[in-house]
């Protein structure tokens, strides 16, 4: 395979979500000489973004989306390390979590993948994180978004107590708020003083980029 | 015989039959409501029930508010870790799954079960029927296994290693619900199982391949449960796609499939967790005119969006109630149902629901519901109410609890009690006596169903008593329970059931009589 062959099927393996392709032709991608920014964003980026369009006209289901992250992530496992400080992160900071309480990481995964498809920084806090560690961590990042995830209804009541908690410490207006999660809407958002709502994986790339005002 | 109904709309809702009933998934607002702690209100279910009963009656429900964490309970019997907020429902942490493994599933495979005691098994098993809504509850097949491994890596082995599929789902279907359905069967005499199956749904798969992957375990369940005499139903294929841009009638018709196909095939249909206030209802009547045009009743439960419940406004939210009895409540056989109300939802949202379904659902539906005016009450906050209600309530329900009617006669109850407030029943029968004992004979209970001074009662007997073979009455039947299903429900031929009679299969006394019975069970 020529180099153009190798980001093709690259992008093949990430869009048909084959993750143990995705990695290998990853690895050939570097062996062959191709720079890592060209990898990701010739090979590994259209193939999430393609998923996306599949996506939104109901021919991707979430099992096509979750295997299609998984491929993403394994192939930006070997890229990322290779890359230039300058190439990181170019559209924005993410720091992401499920608030706590709360298990369900179905929809960060995802988020987590779409947000990286689109050109962010993402640092992913996992699961039933603590409101000390979202503020320790923004602290240490200063991100210029912060994600928080929930899927039930009681947690979700939790995204309320971090935006008052990061009014308290002065950190609230050094950053943009998105909500995701089953029970959330842009209602919800606006009542507790979050900048935004992301209805689904993708929307939420879209909706990272509107409030950065990210092209 | 008229049919023993086995959907969903039927078992969720029981109360008066003069209206469209509405009932509620709303555990998390309970708790919220009534300051209980999780702790607490997940782990002990007869306080659960008591505050979900006095919820219930507080909004004026058509069934008690309660419920518990129907998704946890095996996972956690199995050994699978939990996370316990202190405000929340419990979840399970999908960090640590059980399964990673061909060799996990081993282990667990080779683990012995102990469906008295493990977990929070106990704690269903020791309630009473009805704080269970009389019916076996489980997690579904499907959302099992996500449980046990993580929604990843189930559709990784889905997808690239069905055999790992098949043996976890193979494992859940054989090893742990049939025998805990079972178990909670013989327990508790319940003839019903409904499984929860929130991760079965549409857009998290597609309709073909939940009818690919899901329902033929599904199918595999009900078949071996039928064989102790219960029926089960999974609540699998809803339709939830989030963007109305996406909204797709093809889609939406192919997961209706897959919910007949979950339910026995009974014509039920489970519009829950979707924008069902933006979706075009036009394309539910769409999907069920077939079956209309053939003259079946096709049972419809109706959610109010979660969402749409939570922030209102109230008149949008009337105005979802109305919009689905207009599409449906003249020839559905349709209940209003209040999908997972989240907890801190205002409480005259809720009224406001109850009302509208009360009033514009008040049998029969008038032809244009923009002439029946609506009151929405006033209602004191729960707080204030409780203080004023509390004991009278609870009383009530402790008197609804001991009176407790178990397997069949708790069914039939539901479906048949209401009847006490029909005028006709009562005018036509002021002066017979009669009664009627259906004997279910590989069941604990059976139930005898008695007509005396325009009342019907029915009660269940246990079926190892000595008297059940003394009971003088006018009509009976005795039969095992999948056998009374399959004939109540049409499902066997009149050639057939001769067969079953003349085999002692079936046995009948008292025709005339019988068809008196369901003369009445036809008012």
């Amino acid at each position: 395979m020529n180099q153009n062959e190798i980001l093709m099927e690259l992008k093949k393996a990430v869009l048909e979500g084959d993750d143990d392709i995705a990695q290998e032709l990853a690895k050939k991608a570097l062996e062959q000489g191709i720079k890592p920014i060209n990898i990701i964003n010739v090979g590994i980026i259209p193939g999430i973004q393609e998923a996306g369009e599949l996506w939104k006209k109901n021919e991707y289901f979430h099992t096509d989306i979750i295997l299609c992250a998984e491929a993403f992530r394994l192939a930006m496992e070997v890229i990322e390390p290779k890359l230039e400080a300058g190439d990181r992160g170019s559209s924005g900071k993410v720091i992401i979590g499920t608030v706590a309480g709360d298990m369900h990481n179905l929809g960060k995964i995802m988020v987590n993948a779409t947000l990286r498809g689109g050109g962010f920084e993402v640092i992913d806090l996992g699961e039933d994180v603590s409101q000390d560690t979202f503020i320790e961590k923004i602290k240490e990042f200063n991100p210029d978004i912060l994600g928080l995830g929930c899927y039930m209804t009681t947690t979700m009541l939790e995204m309320r107590e971090i935006i008052k908690r990061l009014e308290k410490e002065g950190l609230r207006s050094k950053l943009k708020v998105m909500i995701g999660g089953v029970p959330c809407t842009q209602e919800f958002a606006e009542e507790i003083n979050a900048d935004v709502w992301g209805k689904d994986a993708f929307d939420a790339v879209e909706k990272a980029k509107m409030i950065l005002g990210v092209q | 015989m008229t049919e023993v109904k086995q959907d969903l709309g039927s078992v969720l809702s029981s109360g008066d039959k003069s209206y469209v009933n509405i009932s509620a998934q709303c555990h998390d607002h309970v708790m919220y409501l009534a300051e209980a702690p999780a702790n607490k209100f997940y782990t002990d279910l007869n306080y659960n029930f008591e505050l979900g009963g006095l919820v219930g009656k507080y909004y004026e429900l058509d069934s008690s508010a309660g419920g518990h964490d129907a998704y946890n309970i095996e996972v956690e019997a199995l050994g699978g870790k939990l996370i316990y907020g202190e405000n929340s429902m419990p979840t399970i942490d999908f960090r640590q799954p059980l399964i990673k493994s061909y060799e996990d599933l081993e282990k667990l495979k080779n683990k012995k079960i102990d469906f008295q005691n493990a977990g929070r098994f106990p704690m269903i098993l020791n309630s009473s029927g009805s704080m269970v809504g009389g019916n076996c509850i489980f997690c579904s097949p499907f959302s099992l296994a996500v449980g046990l491994m993580g929604f990843p890596k189930l559709i990784r082995a889905m997808k690239k290693d069905p055999k790992l599929y098949d043996g976890v789902m193979s494992f859940v279907v054989d090893d742990v619900l049939a025998p805990w359905i079972r178990i909670q069967n013989e327990k508790m005499g319940n003839l019903l199982g409904i499984g929860a199956d929130a991760w079965a749904s549409v857009p998290n798969l597609s309709p073909k391949e939940m009818m690919d992957w899901i329902v033929p375990y599904n199918q595999r369940l009900e078949k071996k449960c039928k064989e102790f005499g219960v029926v089960t139903m999974n609540v699998t294929g809803d339709y939830c796609e989030e963007r109305l841009d996406k909204f797709d009638e093809k889609i939406l018709h192919d997961s209706f499939d897959v919910e007949v196909a979950s339910v026995g095939g009974n014509l039920a249909l489970f519009l829950a967790m979707g924008r069902w206030h933006e979706y075009p209802l036009e394309a539910v009547r769409n999907y069920t005119e077939k079956y209309r045009k053939e003259g079946k009743s096709v049972s419809i439960t109706a959610g109010i969006n979660a969402r749409l419940l939570r922030d209102g406004p109230v008149e949008k939210i009337v105005d979802n109630v109305k919009r689905f009895i207009d599409a449906f409540g003249r020839d559905h056989d349709l209940s209003i149902f209040l999908a997972n109300v989240p907890a801190d939802t205002p409480s005259e949202h809720i009224h406001a629901a109850v009302a509208a379904a009360h009033t514009y659902g008040k049998f029969p539906i008038a032809d244009n519901l923009d002439d029946v005016e609506l009151n929405i009450p006033t209602k004191k906050s729960f707080q204030e109410w409780r203080i004023e209600n509390e004991s009278i309530v609870k009383a009530k329900i402790k008197k609804e609890a001991e009176e407790e009617r178990c397997g069949l006669a708790g069914l039939l109850w539901q479906q048949l009690g209401s009847i006490n407030k029909n005028e006709k029943f009562k005018e036509e029968y002021a002066d017979a006596k009669m009664s009627f004992l259906y004997n279910l004979t590989d069941q604990r209970y059976s139930a005898l169903i008695t007509i005396e001074n325009g009342t019907l009662d029915i009660k269940h007997i246990e079926n190892d008593k000595d008297d059940i073979k003394n009971i003088e009455v006018d009509g009976s039947i005795a039969c095992t329970a999948s056998l009374f299903f399959d004939f109540t429900g049409g499902k066997i031929s009149k050639a057939a059931m001769l067969i079953k009679m003349l085999t002692g299969k079936l046995k009948v006394k008292g025709a005339k009589k019988m068809q008196e019975l369901a003369k009445i069970m036809a008012l």
